[in-house]
């Protein structure tokens, strides 16, 4: 008898994978020509107001509440809902500046309720792994222990489903899950303001650094205000990563890292 | 404690009940503990607790959090810094220390949850930069123009327990870009508003815990002995609060007229020591 596991690779059952890299990585090659069409992003946040018009549309999402009466302590409340802060809309607005087709879905997990948070949002990242989502953006994080486990399960779940959650680095330090976790794609701001424009960093947790200091971002009600934020750079990296995948949709979490290292600003040739 | 103050549930209900040993209900559990001629005594200890427990608070938790706010402020080269507590009871912040521009007017002040930065970073749990708060529908204008002190950008940070947000460290018009010795600095003074304001809690919720503690007791079907661990228990940083508690139970043994020379005394005495000790 093989160990256990030894099964999956046997040529029987083994399938063939595409592996869709080049031996240089352009930014054509990575993203040229295109919108993100086909592609499922969702915002976990405070809701996203698709009558932005920085936001234009929305494809469709969930609010998420806190319940003690029920066993599971949340409820799931499918269907359009508001953005109660602005915050959701305005990282809506940043996926949609370089992923314009993306067909974006709001998560909503950030309420008026005081208590429940963790649960709310894990429950929110597990109904967008549930639900074929492709990208999850989550400008949000928890400093609680008591949800360590919980993410990093959600976390490895996602990464195992080839679903890239981005996750926006906390904008005080300390504990700040799951944007601590190797699996995701953890964002703090950089200098600079192209949307395009990132840096890898080589001494993670904060992997990404992206735009997100004195940004011009959408609000409520239609508004536009300037703000800076760890929150507004992570959309960045997951528009890019949305516009990505529509070209190349086989690629896996690791590769797609690949991908951005290569493409980042910061990245120079290995010596010949 | 000014602030602070949670509600405690299910005390009232059989105060008024005929002396017999009939069990009362807390939640799940049941208590049978109850005094010959009808009082509820569990009813009477948490009452007792809540009303004794913010005034057994320990001394210079707000000067753990006003030293707190101090350090920030000259950290970050901030034009002000400041920490405001959560009271659920009343779905408002209410501002326990300052420091900088504006800190005499904004201590003590309150604004409800739904207004204002401070309010969003409690609802969401979430840090929040502001850049340019002119441009930011979120920002209370009016309560920023009542202190004096208008601030151009802010960082709101959640002070969190468990799932609770406790309250907010607001920095304003900070000037220093923190390094990795800053940020870590920065991250362990979070850490103690944190706990200080819990204790904080811990002791304006001292009824609730007493009510706990009874359950769990009663579950056990022992209340001598888990009292008698309780005392056991107890640590040499106790002590002094236990010797004030004491202190004030020997006086509520005296007759009114002891008691009422002895809160004129205490009161006379922190008057005095209030203005001869040397400001912060």
């Amino acid at each position: 008898m093989k160990p256990a596991y030894a099964w999956q690779f046997d040529p029987r059952h083994l399938a063939s994978v595409t592996v869709d890299l080049p031996a240089a990585i352009t930014p054509e090659w990575a993203w040229g020509g295109s919108t993100g069409a086909g592609v499922k992003v969702a915002i976990v946040d405070s809701g996203v107001d698709a009558g932005h018009r920085w936001v234009g549309s929305i494809a469709g999402g969930v609010a998420v509440e806190y319940d003690p009466k029920l066993a599971a302590r949340v409820r799931y409340d499918e269907g359009p809902h508001d953005d109660l802060f602005g915050h959701g809309t305005a990282c809506a607005a940043i996926v949609r500046k370089t992923a314009s087709d993306a067909e974006i879905y709001s998560i909503r997990v950030l309420g008026a309720q005081l208590s429940g948070k963790g649960f709310v949002f894990a429950a929110g990242l597990q109904w967008a792994i549930d639900h074929g989502i492709q990208v999850v953006n989550l400008s949000l994080s928890t400093p609680n222990r008591t949800h360590f486990a919980a993410f990093h399960r959600l976390v490895d779940e996602a990464v195992r489903r080839r679903i890239m959650v981005v996750s926006a680095m906390n904008n005080w330090p300390g504990r700040s899950y799951p944007s601590e976790f190797s699996g995701v794609f953890s964002v703090a701001t950089h200098d600079g303001t192209d949307p395009y424009g990132f840096d890898f960093n080589p001494h993670p947790p904060a992997e990404w650094g992206a735009p997100g200091i004195d940004l011009e971002i959408a609000g409520l009600d239609g508004s536009v205000m300037r703000a800076s934020g760890n929150s507004f750079a992570a959309p960045h990296i997951a528009g890019l990563i949305v516009k990505i995948l529509a070209k190349h949709p086989d690629l896996t979490v690791f590769q797609m890292k690949a991908v951005l290292q290569a493409l980042a600003g910061n990245a120079v040739p290995a010596p010949a | 404690m000014t602030g602070l103050k949670r509600a405690v549930t299910g005390t009232d209900e059989e105060t008024s009940s005929p002396a017999v040993r009939t069990p009362c209900t807390y939640g799940t559990g049941t208590a049978s503990i109850r005094s010959m001629d009808g009082t509820d005594v569990v009813a009477q200890l948490v009452r007792l607790a809540d009303e004794l427990g913010p005034g057994l608070e320990p001394p210079g938790a707000k000067d753990q959090l006003q030293a707190v706010v101090e350090t920030v402020r000259v950290l970050l080269g901030a034009a002000a810094c400041s920490v405001a507590a959560v009271d659920p009871d009343e779905l408002s912040l209410v501002f326990l220390a300052a420091a900088g521009e504006g800190a005499d007017r904004v201590v003590g002040s309150r604004m409800p949850l739904s207004k204002g930065i401070a309010g969003w970073v409690v609802s969401s749990g979430q840090s929040l930069t502001v850049s340019d708060t002119a441009q930011d529908t979120r920002f209370a204008a009016d309560v920023a123009t009542a202190t004096g002190y208008v601030p151009t950008s802010l960082l709101a940070v959640p002070l969190q327990s468990d799932d609770d947000v406790l309250g907010v460290l607001e920095i304003l018009d900070a000037q220093v870009e923190p390094d990795a010795n800053t940020s870590r600095l920065l991250e362990l003074l979070a850490h103690q508003a944190t706990l200080t304001l819990q204790t904080m809690v811990v002791f304006a919720d001292l009824g609730t815990a007493l009510l706990r503690a009874l359950k769990k007791v009663n579950a056990d079907g022992d209340l001598g002995q888990a009292l008698d661990a309780a005392v056991a228990g107890s640590r040499g940083s106790v002590r002094e609060l236990a010797e004030f508690a004491a202190l004030f139970r020997s006086l509520g043994r005296l007759g009114p007229e002891e008691r009422t020379t002895a809160t004129r005394l205490l009161a006379s005495f922190t008057t005095y020591a209030q203005r001869v000790a040397p400001q912060p």
